[in-house]
């Protein structure tokens, strides 16, 4: 096994997780778990119309991003048993880590307000990205 | 063709040489050959961030406020166009909003029945400055407009400190219609001052059902009480008067539908009141919303908690 292959396919696993959990307080508006105050909110986030991009609520690119990552890290690494690869994972992940700074935008400058659960996405991407970097210089 | 470094031996594949590696040469640590990649694979790479963030850019630079309001038509009256866009919200996008979820819908009271001139009162009190209420005008200038006629509206600001946002003023509206009749006071200007005196009579009922004197107080013929703006009006910010009601029949513009489906509740809540007239307006879907739809998660509660503007909303759902 590839100590770096399974890092990669357990914490893209693990965002698919908090994906889920985020949609899902997302589709029944109750946010008792992720409304710490009035600043870091989920709710108060997600009531405001620019939790929406093109039409699409932010939560479905959770639940998109996540498995998509899952499956090429799962694919590629045969199951964990082999080096990730590098040259399908990483332009992927970039732009991911690119359009959080969209979201990031979005939060801080248009609603004013932070998703907790939205961030802790973001940082599993950020980390999944130096994962493969690290992988790239075994 | 892979080797070993340790003996040189060649072998066809990666998985044969770390075979090798571990079984002939076992104490020492296996590092394999450096993975070679593509010659333009850091072209590549650098080409997906340039373009990514090229895009990024212009998603931002679309939704950055963009504000281009010239103060010095602050206390004029609105243009044509203007006036032209509110009274031309179509039916059809009315009722594409009708299930559009806001933050304050009107509450029901039992106060004695609220008339003048022989019509049912709506009567507003609010202020310039508030920010509340530059959200609430929006909303209700459309809904009264379904019964009537305004003329005299003008272009405001809320507070350079309040958001800054463009809406519209009552402060010197006059409304004619067959059906209702709008007693508007603006009782602070947009510093903050003290404006338009509150009458005696309306100054008991905002006293009664807004003990906390809060503004905007919206009362429809004291069977409905709406005391916040309809939507969380931060959604105007940086947006210019222009910005807002040429979007106005726009039906996948957020800020819209938040305006409409408040233009929405409010004509609801009026055609109830009113005696379902005018038939063309009262029978249509958009005023037959659910006016029970505010039940306040406890999230909403807590956010509303936290915000001194939004305390009167919690009082307003205990109304109900």
């Amino acid at each position: 096994m590839n100590k770096l292959s399974v890092a990669t396919i357990s914490l893209s696993a693990f965002g698919i997780i908090v994906a889920i959990i985020l949609a899902y307080e997302y589709v029944t508006a109750d946010f008792t778990v992720c409304n710490i105050n009035s600043f870091f909110s989920c709710g108060a986030v997600a009531s405001s119309p620019y939790s929406k991009l093109f039409g699409i609520p932010m939560y479905v690119f959770g639940l998109v991003w996540f498995p998509l990552i899952f499956t090429l890290s799962l694919a590629y690494s045969s199951f964990g048993k082999k080096e990730i690869n590098v040259m399908v994972l990483l332009p992927f992940l970039l732009l991911g880590d690119v359009f959080t700074i969209y979201l990031w935008f979005d939060q801080l400058a248009l609603i004013g307000k932070l998703c907790p659960f939205c961030i802790t996405l973001y940082i599993i991407n950020y980390i999944l990205t130096v994962f493969v970097i690290l992988s790239m210089r075994q | 063709m892979p080797k070993c470094k340790v003996c040189g031996k060649s072998f066809s594949t990666l998985e044969s040489l770390e075979q090798h590696h571990r079984t002939v040469h076992p104490k020492i640590k296996y590092t394999g050959p450096k993975r070679e990649l593509p010659k333009h694979f850091y072209t590549v790479i650098f080409i997906v961030i340039i373009v990514a963030v090229a895009a990024v850019g212009v998603l931002i630079y679309t939704q950055l406020p963009h504000h281009n309001n010239n103060p010095s038509i602050l206390d004029t009256p609105i243009s044509p166009a203007f006036y032209g866009n509110l009274t031309g919200v179509s039916d059809s996008t009315l009722n594409s909003v009708a299930n559009v979820s806001i933050e304050f819908y009107p509450a029901p009271i039992n106060g004695p029945p609220l008339n003048k001139s022989g019509l049912p009162e709506i009567l507003y009190i609010g202020g310039d400055f508030c920010p509340f209420c530059a959200g609430l005008r929006w909303s209700l200038a459309i809904a009264l407009l379904k019964f009537g006629n305004i003329s005299g509206l003008q272009y405001m600001l809320s507070g350079v400190n309040d958001m800054n946002l463009s809406t519209l003023t009552f402060s010197h509206i006059s409304y004619t219609s067959k059906y209702i009749s709008f007693v508007a006071i603006e009782a602070y200007d947009r510093q903050g001052n003290n404006y338009q005196p509150v009458g005696q009579a309306e100054s008991q009922l905002w006293s009664q059902y807004d003990p906390a004197g809060s503004i905007p107080f919206l009362d429809i013929a004291n069977r409905y009480i709406l005391l916040h703006s309809p939507y969380d009006p931060t959604i105007l910010k940086g947006l210019s008067w222009e910005q807002i009601y040429s979007q106005l029949n726009n039906k996948s513009n957020p800020v819209t539908q938040q305006i409409l489906a408040g233009a929405d509740a409010i004509i609801t809540a009026i055609c109830k009141v009113d005696g379902q007239q005018p038939a063309s307006v009262c029978s249509s879907p958009y005023a037959n919303v659910n006016l029970a739809l505010f039940s306040p998660s406890a999230s909403t509660l807590a956010y509303a908690a936290s915000n001194p503007y939004y305390q009167p909303s919690i009082r307003e759902a205990k109304i109900e």
